[in-house]
């Protein structure tokens, strides 16, 4: 399939088949497969790549469920209309429904989510009282410190989850691959199969997103690219007489 | 709707009246209002099956918003 031919269908269901390969490391060959919905529509521009079930998958530590997973994607045609590009993401961790029906943490991506809060973000969910305190008395420079403190004045603290901690912008924010990682070594995640064997392959993973953010990060700093190329002894000619403009605002953005 | 079942991923095709015949769907199955269900979800209130109803309400608004009428 070349990929000035594929449509938004089938790159969303190799985006599909990517992420099911990906769990599957950690959960095993039994897990089902992520679904790739499209719309059937003529000019149709958006596509959900998602869990299936959409209520989650369950995590193991040794034979105990201890966790649910929720993955989901919505992408759309990226600036060129060749790649897949994620315009939301969300990765939620929760405890057994009969823990706690509130998530553990969020890992969340919104491509717009404004200029004042980071568009890849971590919200972690918990009772942190010193925190809350600090946070009800942040002032009243910003539209969020008001609002919390007009909130605290009401008698409702402020809650950890309200913080959007940043995680590296649109093209450095963590992958699936690192989360599951991060599950298996902090919260003592079981693979289904060999513990090396599902790291390795989440490995795999992390280094075709990786891979693919770097294509990204090139288009936006193509000046960078050269520069660097150049004195790793590459000869670079450009397309046109001008310097490639490149997207400095990708790379200002919080 | 169209499903084609590869052997690694799944791919379902839907047109904008599947889209709206589904989400009506879901509402019924989750036995609460659109909006109770959304009040809910928002207050993380929801149970695991809930809450993967109301983000497939949410995928298929997204997909809407993004497939042209005819």
């Amino acid at each position: 399939m070349s990929r000035e031919r594929a449509t938004l269908a089938e790159l969303a269901a190799d985006f599909a088949v990517d992420l099911t390969r990906t769990v599957r490391a950690v959960v095993g060959p039994g897990c089902p497969p992520f679904i790739a919905v499209t719309p059937s529509t003529p000019g149709a521009t958006g596509t959900v790549v998602r869990q299936d079930p959409a209520s989650g998958i369950t995590l193991m530590a040794g034979d105990q469920p201890v966790l649910t997973l929720t993955v989901n994607y919505r992408c759309v045609w990226d600036g060129h209309n060749a790649y897949l590009a994620v315009e939301s993401s969300r990765i939620a961790v929760f405890p057994r429904d009969a823990v706690s029906t509130e998530p553990l943490m969020r890992y969340e991506y919104m491509k717009d989510m404004g200029d004042r809060l980071p568009s890849a973000h971590l919200q972690v969910h918990g009772d942190h009282p010193a925190l809350s305190g600090v946070m009800a008395a942040a002032g009243t420079g910003t539209t969020r410190g008001r609002r919390r403190g007009e909130k605290a004045s009401g008698g409702k603290q402020p809650r950890l989850s309200e913080l959007h901690f940043p995680l590296g912008g649109h093209r450095f924010r963590p992958c699936l691959e690192d989360i599951l990682a991060v599950l298996m070594e902090e919260f003592g995640v079981t693979p289904a199969g060999d513990r090396q064997e599902a790291l390795d392959a989440l490995a795999d993973g992390r280094e075709e997103w990786r891979r693919n953010q770097v294509g990204a990060s090139v288009r936006d700093a193509p000046d960078v690219a050269v520069r660097v190329l150049r004195e790793l002894g590459y000869v670079i000619s450009h397309p046109a007489e001008v310097e490639p403009a490149g997207q400095v605002h990708r790379l200002r953005a919080l | 709707m169209v499903i084609d079942n590869a052997p690694e991923v799944t791919s379902i095709s839907m047109t904008r009246d599947d889209m709206l015949s589904e989400r009506a769907r879901l509402i019924a199955e989750s036995g609460m209002s659109e909006d109770d269900l959304r009040e809910a979800g928002a207050a993380w209130r929801l149970n695991s099956d809930l809450r993967g109803i109301l983000d497939r309400i949410n995928g298929l608004d997204f997909l809407l918003d993004h497939a042209p009428a005819a």
